[in-house]
């Protein structure tokens, strides 16, 4: 029991320091860039859905929600929402 | 007289035309109200918070030839899932899902499948607390919505009492990083964890996330995801911790008292793939749960009025649930006809519960989220006990 406290320790660690050594400068939304994670990312799980369903805010909300759920960077997500934003 | 009158008329007139004039004037012109207008609905659209609701609904149709449900030819699922989702600001949200179905009495059935807030430490990392789905490998976590799954049904051990983790009860860490030029994905939790109960036939783990500790040590686990090449994802899990006792039930044969002499570690291992090219899909999962070596003891009460002590151990060989299933989809070009194999095999303790499970179907797109499916499914099990075949149908429709 002790050996997994230890290793979820260490994991949880490792975690935390991924994420607070990233660095924190957040760039605007690059459209290209989103374009090309949204046909990356994306169809890993669904199929493609049209950016022309969603409004600007429910992009956002709805990216925001799928950033979490698909373990994206925040700029990866900032990029994709640019795009869908862009071609709605 | 006659003059006086019509000078003083049109004095009247003119005074009163002028100030409406001058009123005029100084009333905001049409097109500065309409900006006035823009302006505040720009605000409204523009601000931080919003509310958006999504969610899927699900027909269900199934005819059956053997097996447990041996005859059955019905219409067996009618459900909608709606995901609410707040979002209080960038690093600020909220979202649940529930499960609103139509069941077998005509009755409404509802669920909570998960509910959580969202709290960005990080821009890469997220604090998930409440209910959430156990980041033990993709089916349950991404995969499981109708109008996402390929397949109507789920791969065998991925349900109740089957090998893969639900849900679960507590904190969660998520996010997304780099190494180099690869994307890499994370995430770890700990809950209330896992709990054992009697099911139909045998010992069961029940994953679903419930607000009851019953053994009092946190379950704990995780996963981490790569992505070596676009389009590939690999996977590893792991979930550990202990297995309580769900709560004394009474019971028809009598009161009934049971408690744990000596509780199990539970562990879970778990492996996962997906790839994607052009039209075609493939994925794959492995999962395997083990409880070690463990005793209950309880006391019935007899007919002829006696108690009865009774002590039961479950040896840490027998306590292993094992499930894996390979699928692959390949949508057509240029078409919206979708073909889907899925082979799968599930193991556990519980008597007759061992089988494979073969499905073939075929998929018609509405829409990118507006699905009928039709899929043959064949069940093998190791002492033939649930052979069967079925032909299930769903309609599906993602929003």
């Amino acid at each position: 029991m002790i050996n997994k406290l230890k290793f979820s320790a260490i994991f949880a660690a490792f975690i935390l320091s991924a994420g607070v050594s990233a660095t924190e400068v957040k760039k605007e939304g690059d459209f290209l860039k989103g374009l090309t994670k949204w046909k990356n990312t994306c169809s890993g799980c669904h199929e493609m859905r049209s950016p022309k369903e969603f409004n600007d805010k429910q992009w956002k909300i709805v990216v925001r929600h799928m950033k979490i759920r698909a373990g994206l960077t925040g700029q990866d997500a900032r990029d994709i929402l640019k795009y869908l934003q862009s071609s709605n | 007289m006659k003059k006086f009158k019509t000078k003083l008329l049109s004095a009247a007139v003119i005074l009163a035309s002028s100030s409406m004039a001058m009123a005029y004037e100084d009333a905001p012109s049409l097109e500065s109200l309409q900006q006035q207008i823009n302006a505040l609905t720009k605000d409204a659209s523009e601000g931080e918070n919003g509310f958006h609701m999504a969610g899927y609904f699900t027909l269900n149709y199934q005819s059956v030839d053997g097996g447990n449900y041996d005859g059955r030819n019905d219409f067996n699922k009618a459900s909608f899932m709606p995901i609410f989702m707040y979002q209080m600001n960038d690093k600020i949200s909220f979202e649940a899902e529930l499960e609103i179905g139509t069941g077998s009495e005509g009755e409404t059935d509802v669920a909570m499948e998960y509910a959580y807030a969202n709290i960005d430490l990080t821009d890469d990392l997220t604090l998930v607390a409440g209910k959430f789905f156990v980041p033990v490998g993709q089916f349950k976590q991404n995969i499981h919505p109708s109008w996402i799954n390929k397949a109507v049904s789920a791969p065998m051990g991925f349900g109740h009492g089957g090998a893969a983790p639900a849900t679960d009860v507590g904190l969660q860490l998520r996010g997304g990083s780099y190494v180099g030029d690869m994307p890499i994905k994370y995430a770890v939790y700990f809950g209330n964890g896992a709990a054992i109960e009697e099911g139909h036939g045998g010992l069961e783990v029940d994953n679903e996330g419930m607000t009851n500790d019953s053994d009092g040590t946190k379950n704990f686990g995780g996963r981490l995801a790569i992505v070596p090449v676009p389009n590939l994802e690999i996977a590893f899990s792991y979930m550990g911790g202990q297995g309580g006792l769900e709560q004394a039930e009474a019971t028809g044969g009598g009161f009934f008292v049971e408690e744990l002499t000596i509780t199990p570690d539970l562990d879970v291992l778990g492996a996962d793939f997906a790839y994607r090219q052009g039209g075609l899909t493939l994925r794959g999962e492995y999962i395997k749960m083990e409880l070690s070596t463990f005793s209950t003891q309880a006391i019935h009460e007899e007919d002829d009025g006696d108690f009865e002590l009774e002590t039961e151990t479950y040896l840490a060989s027998d306590n292993v649930w094992t499930t894996w299933y390979l699928q692959a989809a390949y949508r057509f070009d240029q078409s919206n006809w979708e073909g889907v194999v899925r082979f799968g095999d599930f193991e556990s303790q519980v008597p007759g519960s061992d089988a494979s499970h073969w499905v073939v179907g075929v998929n018609y797109y509405f829409a990118p989220t507006v699905i009928a499916k039709v899929n043959f499914e064949s069940q093998d099990s190791i002492d033939d006990s649930r052979d069967s075949d079925q032909i299930l149908a769903q309609l599906t429709y993602g929003f």
